[in-house]
């Protein structure tokens, strides 16, 4: 049966490595050493891949830079790399070998990979990221107006209002993936063949949807961080 | 009753008390999203991304009642 925590796999002195790890692990890994691999075959002229590559990409800056109105590609390449790392971590989660690979710890049978953000650890990690780097954003471009904000009589408000977005954010994102989960262990253990196929693709569907609502409320609470009142 | 009992009912009471408020908020977001686009198809990308991000808001309450409920269920 599925758990809210983590399974500790095994530990490296007093730090413990868990299963939601190894996975985000394997999720960065693909990502740096795709990057690296990639940073070193462009060219003026692309190939193939590039240009699919510099579609989705440039897609994604047009339609960002509509929704926030902003005009940078820094920005944008902090908001986009949630949504990378969410969409393949979520789309990682339905490989084979997650959920049925068991290994031995302790004489207790665990999952030895297990979906990243199944893990409120990892998605309040992500939410705090978000949360204070658009405040960090805003104390850089906006300085003692940003500050001001806070010190009025509704400034305790503003405050409340961004430790609820750390938790909804880290909400969402767990709640959405952990029952996806959930959802899949019932459908198998009902009908185990063919019939969780569909629930899986549903799955690729509402990890796409998960990441594509981070990365949106991501831009729009630092467009809102950022510009004047 | 044994309390065995409460800990099946109150999980499943839970959230079935608890979606039916997001679920009519979905639905009228949906409504209204679509009717929108069809008094003007040109605004349906625009359109479209409001209401996915108001989609997303209302499902969220739904799933604070799910991780309510999971806690309960499990822990």
């Amino acid at each position: 049966m599925i758990s809210l925590k983590p399974e500790v796999v095994f530990d490296i002195g007093n730090f413990h490595i868990t299963n939601t790890y190894l996975a985000s692990l394997m999720a960065m890994i693909f990502i740096v050493s795709f990057s690296i691999i990639f940073n070193k075959k462009i060219k003026e002229i692309p190939n193939k891949i590039q240009t699919l590559l510099e579609i989705i990409y440039e897609g994604f800056y047009n339609f960002w830079s509509n929704l926030t109105g902003i005009k940078n590609m820094k920005i944008f390449a902090f908001c986009f790399a949630f949504f990378i790392y969410i969409l393949l971590s979520n789309w990682f989660g339905i490989l084979p070998g997650f959920g049925s690979i068991y290994i031995k710890h302790h004489e207790e049978k665990i999952h030895l990979l297990r979906t990243t953000y199944s893990d409120l650890n990892m998605t309040l990690a992500l939410g705090l990221i978000s949360v204070i780097g658009a405040n960090i954003l805003g104390l850089i471009k906006l300085r003692f107006e940003f500050i001001k904000k806070f010190l009025n009589p509704i400034g305790l408000l503003e405050l409340f209002s961004e430790i609820s977005k750390i938790l909804s954010f880290s909400l969402r994102l767990f709640g959405n993936i952990l029952a996806g989960e959930i959802l899949i262990l019932s459908v198998s253990l009902l009908i185990p063949f063919l019939a969780p196929i569909p629930f899986m693709l549903l799955e690729i569907f509402v990890g796409f949807i998960q990441a594509l609502i981070f990365f949106i409320l991501t831009s729009i609470f630092l467009k809102v961080a950022i510009s004047h009142h | 009753m044994a309390p065995d009992i409460f800990r099946l009912i109150i999980p499943g009471l839970t959230i079935t008390l608890g979606v039916i408020f997001p679920a009519i908020a979905i639905s009228k977001i949906g409504t209204e999203a679509m009717k929108a686009i069809g008094r003007n198809p040109e605004a349906s990308s625009k359109i479209q991304t409001a209401m996915i991000l108001a989609i997303a808001f209302a499902e969220a309450i739904a799933i604070y009642v799910l991780v309510i409920a999971l806690i309960l269920k499990f822990a």
